[in-house]
């Protein structure tokens, strides 16, 4: 039928290709507070605040390391706040639809992204041995 | 040309080749487009869906056990990203009320924003006018199997989440339906209906396509 997908669709598409990563191993997403019937966040949310008010978490672990972070929207842009376990500080990057940008990580694993356009983003670090570690692609 | 088959198409991607990257997403942009469109997700929501699909797969390419199903794939994790957006966006938006029936509910009185283009000319009026009066599981249905190129019957059961056997039948309601629709329609304006040919080209996809 006539509804045919934006020209900016079909190159997003094209382009996706170069997202992929030979060398990385993949950290999946083991926790979503926005996920039905997910109910490893639960008690962090006051019982009388409806869940979709809640505030969004996610969790992320694989190849020795963990992600935890939180999505805040302020005016239309995104936040991630979080904490990196296992990885080293250096060389942690945020892939997003913008382009790849570096993340800084303090000694304790904390990281703080600010104005973050909606859409899918990943983080790609290295962890303690060594290894290139990317976590699964999502939509925030 | 023939179109090189999903599977070696798989195999190239595998080993790096763009070109077959290239020819995989224009196989299947538009009916990945098809499936977000029919759950009602906006212009950038339906983008952010597909993108995130095509990250997936290339995400994954090394652990697709059967690269021949690789369309049911991309359509089982499309729908499941719109399902994802739509009710992280449900939540980020507090205010928004409950509509009953759900989704159908929901799909009944969102006004989708690319009518305003597709209406080309009266006959194309007349057939999108028909084809919003149908049940939103018929849209769908008919928005999905009219994908081009055409989606598998397995293709459109992953992208539904609906057995195969019933994709047939229900089809033939749908298009019954709609016909009937343009029908009244026309006898409303006081004109004939329009050539049988308007209506979506029932006899080019026979059931052989769930073979395929």
């Amino acid at each position: 039928m006539v509804d045919a997908p934006p020209g900016s669709v079909a190159a997003a598409a094209r382009a996706a290709f170069l997202a992929r990563d030979l060398d990385g191993e993949l950290a999946v997403l083991i926790a979503d507070s926005r996920a039905a019937g997910d109910r490893d966040y639960e008690p962090v949310r006051a019982s009388d605040i409806e869940p979709a008010q809640g505030r969004w978490l996610l969790s992320f672990s694989g190849g020795g390391v963990q992600v935890d972070m939180e999505v805040e929207e302020h005016h239309g842009r995104l936040r991630l706040i979080g904490q990196l376990l296992g990885s080293s500080d250096a060389d942690c990057f945020l892939d997003s639809a913008g382009g790849r940008r570096l993340v800084e990580v303090d000694e304790l694993g904390r990281f703080i992204v600010a104005d973050i356009a909606p859409g899918p983003v990943r983080l790609r670090c290295r962890s303690v041995d060594g290894r290139v570690v990317t976590t699964a692609w999502v939509t925030v | 040309m023939p179109e090189p088959d999903v599977t070696e198409l798989v195999d190239r991607i595998r080993r790096g080749d763009a070109g077959a990257w290239q020819l995989l997403t224009d196989r299947y942009l538009n009916l990945l487009w098809s499936i977000a469109r029919g759950l009602r997700l906006n212009d950038a929501d339906a983008a952010d869906a597909v993108q995130t699909t095509w990250l997936r797969l290339v995400e994954n390419l090394d652990d697709i056990r059967e690269p021949k199903r690789i369309g049911s794939w991309l359509a089982t994790t499309v729908r499941r990203e719109c399902l994802d957006i739509r009710r992280r966006t449900a939540r980020v938006r507090p205010g928004e009320p409950e509509t009953p029936g759900g989704w159908d509910g929901l799909a009944a009185t969102t006004v989708d924003p690319l009518d305003v283009a597709l209406l080309r000319d009266e006959r194309d009026a007349a057939l999108w006018r028909a084809f919003h009066a149908l049940r939103p599981s018929c849209q769908r249905l008919l928005r999905v199997l009219l994908t081009d190129p055409a989606p598998s019957y397995a293709e459109v059961s992953a992208a539904l989440d609906t057995p195969v056997g019933s994709i047939g039948p229900t089809r033939q309601r749908c298009l019954k339906c709609l016909r009937e629709l343009l029908a009244q329609d026309a006898a409303f304006l006081g004109e004939q209906p329009p050539a049988a040919d308007r209506a979506p080209a029932e006899d080019s996809r026979g059931e052989g396509r769930a073979t395929r």
